[in-house]
């Protein structure tokens, strides 16, 4: 007897035509390829005794790069045919979309908005891991006074590039693989607005890592990661890798800040009110239009460095009419409001962690988007204070110090709402959950250290000691990173169908948490003693806390390495944890795990708002 | 979150081209607001750069002449009752002070009636006496 089996697995597509030959591999090829068509026009073109040539000669390369990058993954195929009189078919798209492809298509430009998700995990995870051994290096130059583990200009290039390397890791950490896996099925779409753009902001962001990661080779930029002016216009060629880095990276937030906003607005299934959208979508958005007003301020500042290196401008140079105050204004222009644009996506994540795990409504939910709000609009308001000790304007310091101060409102709004959502709640304390509570400790420490550095008398003692340093590692590390993880325990059963394991998850916790503070306790501690940063060594008096700081680096290292351990393990032999092991209520739980291609077989109509756990106890 | 799943959307998942073309426009928005944040900062460069008028490379804010110019004209300029403000300035008064210079220009383009005089005069930064006059 023979027996037929009936599959109902669609063939890879058709289509896709030239695109099929394209992939990473290919876009590495073509970006080195570019690099030497850039070497080559800069020799024939330029003038080889030219007091810039170096740097130009390496821009032109940088610039090769990202092209050829491009051109090779693919990014820029679609646009090429429209432009010639030809469009994608059906069968391209799906190709695009990597239709039944397998794990191949996450090598390719693919535009479906899961892919691109998880491409961002580990495009977050290439750069937090390379921020990271940077971090190891500067801990163990700094076991002892006058070690020298790392030579003093190495040691420089390391602060500089693991600063920028842990930013840019950070910015995409939250909103980078979860705006684009879960915030499309938390609207009820289909996929992203655009999501050819999609994928270019991915890739676009690809192509600007080895050129961040290349520039420690060249000589980095050894003046700190704000880059300051005119130390920079001195720095050797790696400071041009650098500002095209940036410059790449901000094209990227751009195209995907675009994307977050016109998908949150414009692709809302039917009954999804704006009063019923998710609060990480709110986040999301909040933080991808303040990176819209942000990054064009960071994309200006690396441009006129990079004119002034590379076509003799002066603008930031005082002997010939410029000024190094102004590359501070436009860098904190930039730099206050883009930690909101961190903050925001971490703090989304995690009001929807408190909400499920609480198994409450998410508290003053009006007032939680009220103050996200707040935090937009005053986070421009506040750039000099990172100014107050350089002299510039100290008339406006006042004004500046009422703004900061006054941007604690509404940070210490949503860290009420947050204790609100689980006050008396019935907390369930997995994963998810451990990190939230991690994070409710850590902001508390690293926002009211702010609120002392806010204050001119104090800020004028501390500034540029350890004390700084330690305050925005309780930001970043101690709230951001918390959040981050929290939300990667919080949606890795929807990514993979499987459960982030809990023993290794808790140890990498516990690590984590404690390594937290003990490196950064013992850094507020060797800052109010004066411990200036940014420094290979240091006096005798700073031994101890130095140490501890080194130790507890050690820690959180460890526990990184734990956690990127349980990612490994769990995403192949993890716990199975069906489509909603949560038991949560918004829809991106509602779709089947894995999430089918379009997400919505037909899409849902929605009659409530995401955060109605315990109405029926109240009713009952 | 309740929902029912009633579908909405027409079979086969396409949208109506009204809905696409509506998404791009706002799209086209957005990123021009993006590229008026950008030119904003170039602004932002070109007045503050303008107004520090530092090392003497860029016109003073109340009218001295800039690098290049004759000596006998600045010279001129003095005699005049100009006075000169050099690099020593604070830069941020200085700004500040051109922000002023212009916004007393724009008050007094609104003020009907303002003769040109007034408008050079502003333009060089003397008609701080007039104003009163003309607000009366």
């Amino acid at each position: 007897m023979t027996t037929q089996i009936e599959t109902h697995v669609t063939p890879i597509s058709t289509g896709g035509g030239f695109m099929r030959r394209l992939n990473f591999a290919t876009g590495a090829v073509a970006g080195v390829i570019g690099a030497l068509v850039g070497w080559f026009a800069a020799k024939h073109l330029l003038n080889a005794d030219g007091q810039l040539y170096d740097d130009q000669v390496t821009t032109l390369m940088g610039c090769g790069w990202v092209v050829g990058f491009l051109l090779g993954i693919g990014a820029l195929t679609a646009p090429g045919k429209w432009a010639s009189g030809r469009d994608q078919n059906h069968a391209d798209e799906m190709f695009l979309a990597g239709q039944n492809m397998g794990k191949e298509r996450y090598w390719r430009f693919t535009t479906d908005h899961k892919v691109v998700g998880v491409q961002y995990i580990i495009v977050t995870m290439v750069l937090l891991g390379a921020g990271g051994l940077l971090a190891m290096g500067i801990r163990t130059n700094l076991i002892t006074p006058g070690n020298h583990f790392v030579p003093q200009q190495v040691y420089n290039a390391f602060l500089g590039v693991h600063g920028m390397l842990m930013i840019l890791g950070l910015i995409v950490a939250v909103a980078g693989p979860w705006a684009n896996f879960v915030l499309p099925i938390q609207v009820g779409a289909r996929d992203m607005a655009f999501p050819r753009l999609n994928a270019l902001s991915l890739w676009t962001l690809v192509a600007a890592i080895p050129l961040l990661l290349g520039s420690l080779f060249v000589g980095a930029i050894d003046m700190g990661w704000v880059t300051q002016a005119p130390i920079s216009n001195q720095s050797g060629p790696g400071f041009d890798l650098f500002a095209l880095s940036i410059i790449t990276f901000t094209i990227s937030t751009t195209v995907a800040g675009v994307n977050t906003i016109c998908t949150a607005l414009t692709m809302r299934t039917q009954g999804m009110t704006l009063n019923r959208l998710p609060i990480f979508t709110w986040a999301s958005m909040f933080a991808a239009g303040l990176g819209l007003y942000a990054f064009p301020f960071f994309f200006v500042v690396m441009g006129l460095n990079l004119a002034d290196r590379t076509v003799g401008t002066s603008f930031f140079t005082a002997s010939g009419g410029g000024t190094g105050w102004l590359q501070e204004n436009l860098f904190w222009l930039m730099g206050h409001p883009e930690v909101y644009v961190i903050l925001l996506p971490a703090v989304g994540a995690l009001l929807e962690i408190a909400s499920v795990f609480a198994r409450k409504p998410l508290f003053s939910y009006r007032t939680a988007i009220g103050a996200m709000a707040g935090l937009c609009g005053l986070s421009a308001l506040v750039w000099a204070h990172h100014m107050f000790t350089t002299g510039w304007a100290p008339m406006l310091g006042g004004p500046f110090m009422l703004t900061t101060e006054l941007i604690s409102i509404p940070t210490g709004v949503i860290f009420l709402v947050i204790m609100g959502t689980i006050w008396k709640g019935n907390l369930w304390m997995r994963l998810p959950m451990l990190w939230l509570i991690g994070f409710v400790a850590n902001f508390i420490v690293g926002g009211i250290t702010g609120i002392y550095l806010s204050d001119i008398p104090l800020d004028n003692q501390l500034h540029g000691t350890m004390f700084v340093v330690a305050h925005f590692h309780y930001v970043f590390v101690g709230s951001v990173l918390f959040g981050a993880l929290g939300a990667l325990a919080y949606w890795f059963p929807k990514v993979t169908g499987r459960f982030l394991d809990e023993s290794m998850g808790r140890i990498s916790f516990w690590l984590v948490f404690i390594g937290t503070q003990v490196t950064f306790i013992a850094m507020f501690m060797s800052g109010m003693r004066g411990m200036p940063r940014r420094y290979s060594t240091y006096s005798i008096i700073f031994e101890h806390t130095n140490l501890i700081s080194s130790i507890g680096a050690y820690m959180i290292m460890a526990g990184m390495l734990t956690l990127l351990g349980a990612v490994i393990h769990s995403w192949n032999k993890g716990v199975p944890s069906g489509p909603n092991p949560w038991a949560a209520k918004s829809l991106e739980w509602m779709v089947p795990t894995p999430v089918p291609l379009e997400n919505f077989e037909v899409l849902p109509v929605v009659t409530s708002d995401p955060y109605t756990y315990g109405e029926e106890l109240v009713r009952s | 979150m309740t929902m029912t799943d009633h579908s909405h959307a027409s079979a086969g998942h396409h949208e109506a081209p009204e809905v696409i073309h509506h998404r791009q426009r706002l799209g086209i928005w957005i990123f021009i607001a993006g590229d008026v944040v950008s030119m904003c900062a170039l602004l932002f460069t070109y007045l503050y750069l303008r107004g520090t008028n530092t090392g003497g490379h860029w016109m003073s804010i109340e009218g001295v002449p800039a690098l290049g110019r004759s000596m006998e004209s600045i010279q001129a300029f003095l005699e005049e009752g100009g006075s000169m403000i050099t690099n020593v300035e604070a830069p941020l008064s200085a700004g500040l002070a051109w922000a002023m210079r212009d916004l007393r220009l724009l008050v007094l383009l609104r003020c009907g009636g303002v003769r040109t005089s007034y408008v050079s005069r502003a333009i060089s930064g003397h008609c701080a006496p007039e104003l009163p006059r003309l607000f009366s």
